[in-house]
């Protein structure tokens, strides 16, 4: 039996807007009631488009962001009303590596003094040689040399940097690492080449990695499972060989159609998506895909659908498998 | 052992673009800056040996040369006392700057601080720290510190008070408004999510970034605080004669001003010098940190 080592349950995040300073109050639902559970040792992939609350979600799991609401438990213990002090402990356990390379680091502080940041904070080593040592180990693991200890952010590529803030995240040995759209910022070249260390670190250390990303085939690349995210939702969360030979949401189905195949003659008939993604102000009633769903139905204007199982690894939040499906 | 290290992991380029040093590079490009700062070195080399340099006593009345225009013997002329103006103002460096210094770095440091909290905490803190800010700024800077000097009495101590209090405001929301934008920066997230304590994102990732402008700031304010004060000496609220302060003794020079104008030139003209020179200092500097650490 697989272990969970991360679960939330009906987690929310909702932003407070206000139209004036006497007129109501309004909430941004980025996150809006998540069920997820991650096993350890796997990669659950996060795909979604633009403003879908993929990000958000990550930084709520990892408590950058207070939840609205909801409930995280990590690794058997309840973090959700966690402080700060309490917090240090768990992110021990808990890594972010962030989308921009170039935001990420302090561009004031040498590649040392940012890879050691967390053994200080964490109090993981007390010795100077020690910890310089620890940095140099880290940097060869992530494939920096020793002389780059020394230099600064600037003097880096973004691929080189995106490597730093690995080495970074490694640095407490966590067990869980969520990586938010890692690659994106990168060219393909660089991107296969951070992916590939990734895995390969995943390996070696044993780690869980949820990975967010709107790139398919980058996802497809890494993940063991993957959830699709539509305005603050899954709509589909699925083992890769099943999510991608047998995609059951219609959103789901307009995605995977859209990954560019590498042959200009093949044309095939492909579900394409009318209008954007709604506001996530005034999501739309019943499901939320519902206004832009090929195959909505009179029920999907009314009730949100729960969630369906349709294997042991697969399961859809659409109503179009109520009846139907077992 | 440490320094074996240093070099070993530097074996692989010779030269590291630390920030310190690609600002070293911009500001040898600023030749203004470059004169104004050699300018100023000269003149706290001035005040730290001016006892020992000045031709005369500071305090040494020639009643047989009262009132004399410069001359080999006394370059920048006499006072109605006989006392040599050139020494004078050479001991007046000592003055004029440490009243500059010490009341900019007490309203440099107190404002970083009180704008590092009130941007980083935000809420009922930060209106509280802004409002009485917005309120010491409401007034202008001279009415303010002879108000203050009124109520504390005056005297030179009492000057340095006043300019530091109506300096702090000036501090405080030039770094309220970096800590703003720092704080919601990745990596102040990414040192939040390591799990930094507060005062050390304040201090090692917050404070560095607001450092440039507060140091540009700071020359500039060195001027104006001197100049602040020595418009309170000439108001007689500064120092007391026979104290040899620039603003004092131009304020000594008025009875003079239209038989024996050098009285008034010379030191006029030092504090004229002086401000300007920081100034330019101030200019460069900016120019040197502005262009950011290139990305």
């Amino acid at each position: 039996m697989k272990k969970t080592l991360l679960s939330c349950k009906d987690v929310k995040q909702y932003y407070p807007v206000r139209k004036g300073v006497f007129g109501a109050k309004n909430y941004v639902k980025a996150v809006d009631g998540v069920d997820l559970e991650v096993y350890e040792g796997e990669t659950l992939g996060i795909v979604g488009e633009s403003g879908c609350g993929k990000s958000t979600l990550g930084k709520t799991i990892c408590k950058l962001i207070e939840p609205t609401g909801g409930q995280i438990v990590l690794d058997g213990e309840d973090i959700t009303s966690y402080g700060k002090k309490q917090m240090r402990q768990v992110r021990k356990k808990m890594q972010m590596v962030f989308q921009d390379p170039y935001a990420s680091l302090n561009p004031r502080m040498s590649i040392r003094d940012i890879v050691a940041e967390p053994i200080y904070i964490q109090k993981l080593l007390k010795d100077k040689k020690e910890i310089d040592d620890y940095v140099i180990e880290l940097l060869r693991k992530v494939g920096l040399d020793d002389y780059h200890a020394v230099r600064y952010p600037h003097e880096f590529s973004g691929g080189q940097r995106q490597r730093i803030g690995i080495a970074r995240a490694l640095a407490v040995k966590p067990k869980l690492v969520i990586a938010d759209e890692p690659v994106s910022a990168l060219d393909v070249s660089i991107q296969s080449q951070v992916l590939n260390l990734l895995k390969e670190l995943q390996q070696e250390f044993g780690l869980t990695y949820i990975f967010i990303a709107h790139d398919l085939s980058v996802v497809e690349h890494i993940s063991d499972r993957i959830g699709v995210m539509y305005l603050g939702n899954f709509v589909e969360v699925a083992d890769k060989i099943s999510l991608y030979s047998k995609p059951m949401h219609p959103y789901t189905q307009a995605l995977l159609s859209a990954v560019p195949i590498p042959d200009p003659r093949q044309r095939k008939k492909r579900p394409v998506l009318e209008g954007n993604i709604p506001s996530a102000l005034n999501p739309p009633s019943g499901c939320k895909f519902h206004t832009r769903c090929p195959k909505c139905m009179e029920i999907c204007r009314q009730k949100a659908p729960q969630k369906k199982k349709i294997s042991d690894s697969h399961y859809v939040y659409c109503h179009l498998y109520d009846e139907n499906q077992e | 052992m440490a320094k074996k290290k240093k070099e070993q992991m530097n074996s692989g380029q010779a030269e590291i673009r630390t920030p310190f040093r690609e600002f070293v590079k911009n500001f040898k490009k600023q030749k203004t800056a470059l004169v104004a700062a050699g300018f100023l070195i000269c003149l706290a080399l001035i005040a730290i040996f001016c006892y020992q340099i000045a031709p005369y006593g500071i305090n040494e009345s020639d009643y047989n040369s009262v009132l004399q225009g410069p001359s080999l013997k006394h370059l920048f002329g006499t006072d109605e006392f006989g006392r040599d103006i050139f020494s004078r103002i050479l001991c007046g460096t000592r003055i004029s700057l440490s009243v500059g210094l010490i009341s900019v770095s007490v309203a440099a440091i107190a404002g970083s601080f009180l704008g590092l909290i009130a941007g980083y905490y935000g809420g009922i803190l930060d209106s509280i720290i802004m409002r009485i800010g917005d309120t010491l700024f409401a007034f202008p800077g001279l009415i303010l510190a002879i108000g203050i000097v009124a109520i504390l009495g005056p005297g030179l101590y009492n000057v340095v008070i006043a300019v530091a209090v109506f300096g702090i405001p000036t501090f405080a929301r030039l770094v309220r408004s970096s800590t703003l934008q720092l704080k919601n920066s990745v990596y102040v997230q990414a040192a939040t999510g390591l799990g930094a304590s507060d005062a050390r994102i304040l201090f090692h990732h917050i404070l560095p970034g607001a450092l440039p402008n507060v140091i540009v700031q700071y020359t500039m304010s060195i001027g104006r605080s001197i100049l602040t004060a020595s418009s309170l000496s000439f108001l007689g609220m500064g120092a007391s004669p026979p104290t040899p302060e620039w603003g004092l003794m131009l304020s000594n020079s008025r009875n003079y001003i239209s038989t024996q104008p050098h009285m008034a030139f010379f030191p006029a003209f030092v504090i004229f010098l002086t401000v300007l020179f920081f100034n330019l200092l101030g200019d460069g500097l900016r120019d040197a940190l502005d262009p950011k650490l290139s990305d």
